[in-house]
C-alpha cells in the first residue's frame, strides 16, 4: 500500500470527491484511483458497513486499512454531484436532470428507511457522486465513501422536506424544474 | 385558418433510442470487417482529403455494410458478429450528431467501449474525415481520442465514425461553472490557461485549426489536463503559410467558436453556451481568462522575429474582429 501510495498524482478539482469528510483523493498508479479520510467511531463504522451492504457507497473498501485511515478504491471517472451542469434531454440512453433526481430522492428514501437517517448539509449534495457510461440496470449515483459520518437521525416530522432541507440553496435552485423527481423516488425509496 | 396546423410539417424526430436501434441493426448485417492502414503526410497541402480517399478505396468494393478498423482494433475483424452494448450517459446531449456511447464486443468476447458518430447518407463522407482527423492529430502526437473505426453502409444508410471512449475525461459543458469558481477560482482559472495555450498551440503548428472548438469539444481529464477533441472539421496541414489571412481565417474561426461557447447563455435555444461572464463585460472576461495568455504563448512560440511581426498583426486583427463579433451575440 506504502509503494502504491508513493505513485499517487493530483485530481482535478472538477473530480474532486472531497468534502470534508473525505480528505483524500489520488490517483494511484496507472489507473487506480483511492479516496481516504480517518476512521469514524465504532458506531459510524457500523453505519459504513450497512451502507456498504446496502450498495449505496461508491466503489469497494480497500481491506489494508491503515489504522488511522479508511480506504476505498473508486471508479477513475466518478464525478462530484455538485459540479455537475444542468442536462435537459434524457430518452433510454440519456442521464438527465429528472432522472438524476429521482435516483438522488430514491437512494435518500432507501438510506432514511434501511439506517433511519437523512444526508445532513448545509451542502448535503457534497455527499454523493455520478459514475457515468454505465449498463442499464447499473446505478449512477452512490454516496461518496464517509457519508457515515454525515448521517444524523431523520427527524420524525415530513423526512422528505428534512431531506430537502439539507442541500444548499444553490443546488436546490439548479434543480428546481426536477424536485417533483426527488420526491417521487424519495416516496420509492422509501418502501 | 387552414386545417393544416404547423405541426403537420413538422417530421419525426429520431430518438436516440432510434439511432442506437438502427446502428445495431446495420452491424449485425455488417458482411466485412477491415484494417485501416493510413498512410498521413502531414506536410502535404491537404492531408485529410488525401487521407479520406484512402478510406473509400479500403472499403469500396464490399458486398455489404463494411467496418473498418484502426490497426489497434484489428481483433474486430477476427470471429466476426461485432455486438454492440449501448451505455447510458449524461454526456454528448448537446452533441449536433447525435453521439452515443456503448461496448463493442466481437466474437470472442474481446471488448472495445467506443463513442458512435452517425453521419447522415447526404454527409457520408464526414464519417471518413471524422476518422481521418483524429487519426491526424494522433499523428501529430497530440493527446485525443483514439479513433477506432468507420462503418460504410452498402446502401442509402448513415454511416458511423468511431472513437474509444475514455472514462477518465468529460467536457468543460458538463462542468457546473459556477459552483466550481465558487469552490476553487484558481481551479477554475487553470482550466482556462489551459484552454488559451492548447489553442495557441495547435495556430503555431502550421496550417492547423480546430474548426469547431466549442466548449463541449474540449475535453478535461480526471489529473486535470485537458484537450481538444472531435476534429471532424479541422484543417490540418503542417506547411505554415505567412499568409496573414490565411492565417487569421484559421485562428478566427477557433477563438470566435470558443467565445461564443463561454458568452452565450446556458438558457439560450440557439448555441447555448455555459454563460461565464453574466456578470461582467463578455469581451473583458474573456480577454482575462483566454486572449491575453493566447496572444502571449501564439508570440512565444514564434521561431524567429518575422514570424513574430505576422503573429502580432495576426492578433492585432483578432483582437479587433472578436471584439466586433461580441457585440452582435453579446
Amino acid at each position: 500500500m506504502i509503494e502504491a501510495l508513493q505513485q499517487q498524482t493530483q485530481i482535478s478539482k472538477r473530480y474532486r470527491l472531497a468534502n470534508g469528510v473525505l480528505t483524500e483523493d489520488m490517483l494511484v498508479g496507472a489507473n487506480q484511483r483511492w479516496v481516504a479520510y480517518p476512521i469514524g467511531d465504532s458506531h459510524q463504522e457500523q453505519l459504513r458497513k450497512r451502507l456498504e451492504l446496502g450498495g449505496f457507497i461508491l466503489g469497494a473498501a480497500i481491506k489494508s486499512h491503515t489504522p488511522e485511515k479508511t480506504y476505498y478504491t473508486v471508479p477513475i471517472g466518478a464525478r462530484p454531484l455538485h459540479l455537475e451542469n444542468n442536462v435537459v434531454s434524457g430518452g433510454q440512453f440519456g442521464y438527465s436532470d429528472q432522472h438524476l433526481m429521482y435516483d438522488l430522492g430514491e437512494l435518500s428514501g432507501r438510506i432514511h428507511a434501511e439506517n433511519n437517517a437523512i444526508v445532513a448539509g448545509p451542502r448535503a449534495e457534497t455527499a454523493f457522486a455520478i459514475v457515468d457510461f454505465i449498463k442499464p440496470g447499473d446505478s449512477h449515483l452512490y454516496v461518496a465513501p464517509g457519508a457515515e459520518k454525515l448521517l444524523i437521525p431523520t427527524p420524525e416530522d415530513n423526512p422528505l422536506e428534512a431531506q430537502i432541507s439539507q442541500f444548499s440553496p444553490d443546488f436546490l435552485e439548479q434543480y428546481h424544474d426536477s424536485l417533483h423527481s426527488f420526491a417521487d423516488g424519495y416516496m420509492r425509496g422509501v418502501q | 385558418m387552414s386545417e393544416l396546423t404547423h405541426e403537420a410539417y413538422i417530421p419525426d424526430v429520431e430518438t436516440e433510442e432510434d439511432r442506437v436501434a438502427t446502428f445495431e441493426q446495420q452491424l449485425s448485417s455488417v458482411t466485412d470487417v477491415r484494417t485501416l492502414n493510413l498512410e498521413l503526410d502531414l506536410y502535404q497541402e491537404d492531408p485529410v482529403r488525401i487521407g479520406v480517399n484512402q478510406v473509400f478505396a479500403e472499403t469500396y468494393g464490399a458486398s455489404g455494410p463494411t467496418l473498418a478498423v484502426h490497426p489497434n482494433f484489428e481483433f474486430l475483424t477476427t470471429g466476426g458478429d461485432v455486438g454492440f452494448q449501448a451505455f447510458s450517459t449524461r454526456t454528448g446531449k448537446r452533441s449536433a450528431h447525435g453521439v452515443f456511447f456503448g461496448q463493442l464486443t466481437n466474437k470472442e468476447g474481446r471488448t472495445v467501449e467506443v463513442a458512435v458518430k452517425p453521419h447522415a447518407v447526404e454527409a457520408r463522407h464526414s464519417s471518413a474525415t471524422d476518422y481521418v482527423t483524429n487519426a491526424a492529430v494522433e499523428k501529430l502526437g497530440m493527446h485525443n481520442l483514439q479513433p477506432v473505426g468507420v462503418m460504410m453502409p452498402h446502401n442509402e444508410e448513415t454511416a458511423y465514425s468511431l472513437s474509444q471512449l475514455d472514462r477518465t475525461i468529460t467536457t468543460l459543458d458538463s462542468i457546473n461553472w459556477k459552483a466550481l469558481r465558487k469552490q476553487d477560482r484558481g481551479d477554475y482559472e487553470q482550466i482556462w490557461s489551459q484552454v488559451a495555450r492548447q489553442t495557441a498551440l495547435i495556430h503555431s503548428l502550421g496550417s492547423v485549426a480546430h474548426g469547431d472548438l466549442a466548449a463541449r469539444n474540449i475535453a478535461l481529464k480526471v489529473d486535470g489536463g485537458i484537450f481538444p477533441m472531435d476534429w471532424e472539421r479541422a484543417k490540418m496541414s503542417l506547411n505554415p503559410t505567412r499568409d496573414v489571412e490565411a492565417r487569421y481565417a484559421l485562428s478566427q474561426e477557433d477563438l470566435r467558436e470558443l467565445m461564443e461557447s463561454m458568452v452565450r447563455s446556458p438558457q439560450g435555444s440557439f448555441k447555448a453556451g455555459l454563460g461565464l461572464f453574466e456578470h461582467e463585460d463578455s469581451w473583458t472576461g474573456f480577454e482575462k481568462l483566454i486572449f491575453t495568455e493566447y496572444a502571449q504563448t501564439r508570440v512565444g512560440y514564434a521561431r524567429n522575429p518575422a514570424e513574430a511581426r505576422d503573429v502580432i498583426e495576426e492578433v492585432a486583427e483578432l483582437q479587433s474582429s472578436l471584439r466586433s463579433h461580441l457585440r452582435i451575440i453579446d
